[in-house]
């Protein structure tokens, strides 16, 4: 499971950077192009877009991963510490059944889009496809927490990091 | 039971299986839309994706990008140095050299704790090392690190833009001069408070030439960036990714101090960080759709202008009401909600729009020192591994400086105006 | 029952006053039983967005530019080809006796019905500097619309194009981002625009409709009393075109008086400009665009021809 897991963080961490490498090689080529060759790209900014919204929900599933959302600790206390093991469990079911939700409703936000036939302007590209990454991102990060709430151990320690 | 007490009861719960801000937002939004809107969960995701398919939006990874190059490289720490040799002559200029770091490092950076951390890292062992008090390094460290939200690029600026369609390069004209006097007043503090401090001993003594040498293509940063957006070459957006390519091509090329697997550590934190942030913009901005169909801001705009008299009441009102804000919500969060709520009823007592703006990011400034949910707070305690009731007191007399310039800026409107 | 309808002309507009109106009518026809709750300013967002939401069901109605209406049914597209309508009324009869079945159908298969088309106007060409014909525009930096007619008569004009949202319009001759660019005459004055960028050409090279599109799903839902009562009280799309044209007419006179200018072009000098618009390019933007645009664009050529007076 471990090396599953840190196979699929490698994988989602060089997905998410090409798609922001590539969003970022987008805006800068428009305005070179716009401003010393007076042609700017067709729909630069939305591709750019799109490719950012790409990386941030597949972002959601790597903060998971690293355990780096941002989490309010006013309760911890609430339920007595002899009972961690079983709260710990609880919570990343809970995170799971939560996350998987939002892959649901993703997904039929994804059928609705498709079967519509949307475009997003000034692309004539479907937005139904951008949207895919939605139910993905949502159900790679209840996987984990699927993962975590089978063996605790799977996740790593909390640290701040920005 | 009432709705509103399950949902209580709700959000208990999630808190005591220490469920993180995403989930407890997704879940009473959720509820939300269950209870008094349509009842239709698709609407919600729905909602959450239009909030994040925006142009505007794209410039928050790319300046978290360019923080994070930045402070994995060396231009944060060759900036501080700059700062650094040119305060060295005077009584506690190390102190000062914090602040104007901070300043520096802002008009670079859009987001308030890369600032923090990236001057942070440098200068708070530093201070530590020549003896000044700890409770002084903290605070001006911690609060210094605010300044990365007012003075321009600003991550928050842009946010208020987008909800309010105020025009974004206006914003940061008008967040200058607030800004720079913010800085100056928490540079005196800093002077004025360890007056009795040494000069620095010889050896570490830096040579202003050499450091303005080192820093030049750091320094050359905000020429780039500000300079960029205000003779027509680029938009704001786009000068978030002119600003990444300069600082990568900078790191990579020039300072040689960024390899690839430095890119991929970077990445991986930035895309963790945005995951974490994004679907909480996501959230809050649906949250906004939501109260705009039930006709919320009517109802409270209405309100305010029938029962508040004058423009001086109203804008004490507004002031206390995003302190408090700022204790509980999350920069972000607050602007995206607060900020269409606002403004009609402010144009209503002649407020401009962009002062407005300003207004508000300098109280949302605030809100990052305050406790529960101080972002810099609980940045600074983790990230200086210390207390976070010590950084709490230490940054109290800079908020206090902070309230005196709210004070000015929101009722001399010509300080954020001018240069508009 | 109160329905939902979104636009994105601000309060104190004709498009606005136009559905407060109706729903006034609504109100006294149903005897209180139905009205229209009207949010204008993109209260509800942006129309890309609203078009989406009215498709699906979940606001009732709302007033579209063609823009937001090509996301759902991209051959609305084949209504905005550079230099195709000679005037205002060709394109009203066009539209009301000729168009409504053809484009309703496409509407239809989206979840989208057709209230009635409304009134844009023409856009127009406005720059810094004074300008005499399509070659001074060449290399100029312009803020143009977001959709493929715009790009490419605009690049054929040897324009650099910036797609900037309205609101960063004012800002961005400021900065000198923009030279001059394209907009409706009223966005163009009301929207302080014009006394940055002063000297309004009126090329009136696009003419833009906006559509009035209501709900199928909440239409199907009515009862047939119901949508008699609805058709009823819709004020009539040429009350809202003349009101929309009268505000042109005042917002143009208000551009001069406040030291701006207008370059009124002859038929020589509109000519000028029309030729950079070729067949070739209608091919493209047809090939461009898909779906059933060739037969749209052929019905659209035959309702202009049934409407110009001979
Ligand atoms: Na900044
Ligand atoms: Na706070």
């Amino acid at each position: 499971m471990r090396r599953f897991l840190s196979a699929l963080l490698m994988i989602e961490t060089l997905a998410a950077g090409a798609f922001y490498a590539i969003a970022a090689a987008i805006l800068f080529a428009d305005v070179i192009s716009r401003e010393l060759f007076a042609s700017p790209i067709w729909g630069g900014q939305r591709i750019a877009v799109l490719l950012a919204n790409g990386s941030a929900l597949i972002g959601i599933a790597l903060a998971v991963a690293l355990n780096r959302h941002i989490r309010p600790s006013v309760l911890d206390g609430a339920i007595p510490a002899r009972f961690d093991p079983i709260t710990t469990r609880v919570g990343h079911l809970v995170g799971a059944a939560v996350m998987f939700a939002g892959a649901y409703y993703g997904a039929l936000l994804v059928l609705d889009n498709r079967a519509m036939g949307f475009t997003t302007p000034p692309l004539s590209l479907e937005i139904w496809i951008a949207q895919l990454a939605l139910p993905y991102g949502l159900a790679s990060a209840g996987l984990r927490y699927l993962f975590f709430a089978i063996d605790p151990d799977l996740q790593p320690r909390h640290e701040e990091r920005i | 039971m009432s709705a509103s007490v399950i949902l209580l009861l709700i959000v208990i719960a999630l808190l005591a299986l220490r469920q993180n801000i995403v989930i407890i937002l997704a879940v009473t939004v959720a509820y939300l839309h269950l209870t008094w809107g349509d009842g239709d969960l698709l609407y919600m995701v729905e909602d959450a994706w239009i909030a994040i398919d925006k142009e505007a939006l794209l410039s928050i990874p790319m300046f978290i990008l360019v923080g994070a190059v930045m402070t994995r490289g060396s231009i944060a720490a060759r900036l501080i140095d700059v700062a650094v040799a040119f305060t060295q002559d005077l009584r506690g200029g190390l102190g000062a050299a914090a602040i104007l770091s901070c300043a520096v490092f802002s008009a670079i950076s859009g987001s308030s704790p890369v600032t923090l951390l990236a001057v942070g890292a440098v200068l708070y062992p530093a201070l530590l090392r020549e003896n000044y008090p700890k409770r002084f390094a903290l605070g001006a460290l911690t609060s210094g690190g605010t300044l990365g939200i007012i003075i321009p690029p600003s991550i928050p600026l842009i946010i208020y833009g987008i909800a309010t369609e105020t025009s974004i390069v206006d914003l940061f004209l008008a967040g200058l001069l607030p800004g720079l006097l913010l800085t100056g007043v928490m540079v005196v503090y800093a002077l004025w408070m360890n007056r009795s401090m040494p000069t620095p001993t010889p050896e570490t003594r830096k040579s202003r030439r050499a450091a303005l040498r080192r820093g030049g293509p750091a320094l050359f940063m905000p020429i780039l960036l500000l300079g960029g957006i205000y003779s027509g070459y680029f938009t704001p957006t786009e000068s978030a990714a002119v600003a990444l390519v300069y600082a990568l091509l900078v790191e990579m090329f020039i300072h040689r101090e960024v390899g690839l697997r430095d890119l991929y550590q970077i990445v991986q934190d930035t895309v963790a960080l945005l995951g974490s942030i994004i679907p909480i913009i996501a959230i809050a901005m649906s949250v906004n759709v939501f109260l705009a169909t039930e006709g919320v801001p009517n109802a409270l705009g209405g309100w305010l202008q029938a029962n508040i008299g004058n423009v001086i009441l109203f804008i004490l009102a507004m002031n206390l009401l995003l302190l408090l804000v700022g204790m509980f919500m999350d920069t972000i969060s607050a602007l995206l909600i607060f900020g269409p709520l606002l403004l009609p009823v402010a144009a209503g007592f002649g407020i401009d729009p962009v002062h407005l703006g300003i207004i508000m990011v300098l109280n949302l400034e605030i809100g990052l020192l305050t406790p529960p949910m101080g972002l810099n707070l609980l940045v600074a305690s983790t990230a200086f591994k210390e207390n976070f009731t010590l950084v709490t007191a230490s940054v109290l007399p800079f908020i206090a400086l902070m309230l005196f310039v709210l004070m000015l800026v929101s009722f001399v409107p010509w300080l954020s105006l001018f240069l508009v | 029952e109160t329905l939902k309808v979104a636009t994105a002309a601000p309060n104190g507009t004709p498009w606005v006053a136009h559905l407060e109106k109706s729903a006034a009518n609504l109100a006294e026809i149903s005897g209180g039983a139905m009205t229209m709750e009207v949010f204008a300013a993109n209260q509800l967002g942006a129309e890309t967005d609203t078009i989406k939401q009215t498709a699906r069901g979940r606001l009732d109605a709302g007033i579209f530019s063609i823009t937001a209406v090509a996301s759902v049914v991209p051959e609305v597209a084949m209504l905005v080809t550079p230099f195709f309508w000679d005037n205002f009324e060709q394109a009203d009869c066009a539209l009301d006796e000729h168009l409504s079945d053809t484009y309703d159908e496409l509407f239809q298969a989206r979840g989208l019905r057709l209230v009635q088309w409304q009134e844009l106007g023409w856009q127009n060409l406005f720059t810094d500097e004074p300008i005499s014909g399509p070659k001074d525009v060449d290399g100029l930096k312009m803020r143009v619309g977001t959709s493929l007619n715009h790009d490419l008569y605009w690049r054929a004009a040897g324009v650099s194009g910036v797609p900037l949202p309205f609101s960063e319009t004012a800002t961005g001759l400021q900065t000198g981002l923009i030279d001059g660019g394209e907009l409706p005459t009223i966005s163009y004055v009301a929207g302080g625009v014009g006394k940055l960028s002063p000297h309004l050409t009126r090329t009136r090279h696009i003419y833009q409709p906006s559509i009035m599109l209501m709900s199928t799903k909440v239409w199907d839902r009515l009862s047939e009393e119901q949508q008699a009562q609805f058709n009823e009280a819709m004020e009539p799309a040429q009350a809202l075109r003349g009101a929309v044209r009268d505000a042109i007419d005042f917002f143009s006179a208000k551009h001069v008086e406040e030291g701006g200018t207008i370059n009124e072009l002859d038929e020589a000098q509109r000519a000028e400009w029309a030729a950079l618009w070729t067949e070739e390019k209608t091919q493209e933007l047809i090939d461009a665009t898909g779906g059933e645009s060739q037969r749209v664009y052929d019905a659209v050529v035959k309702a202009r021809e049934a409407c110009t007076a001979s």
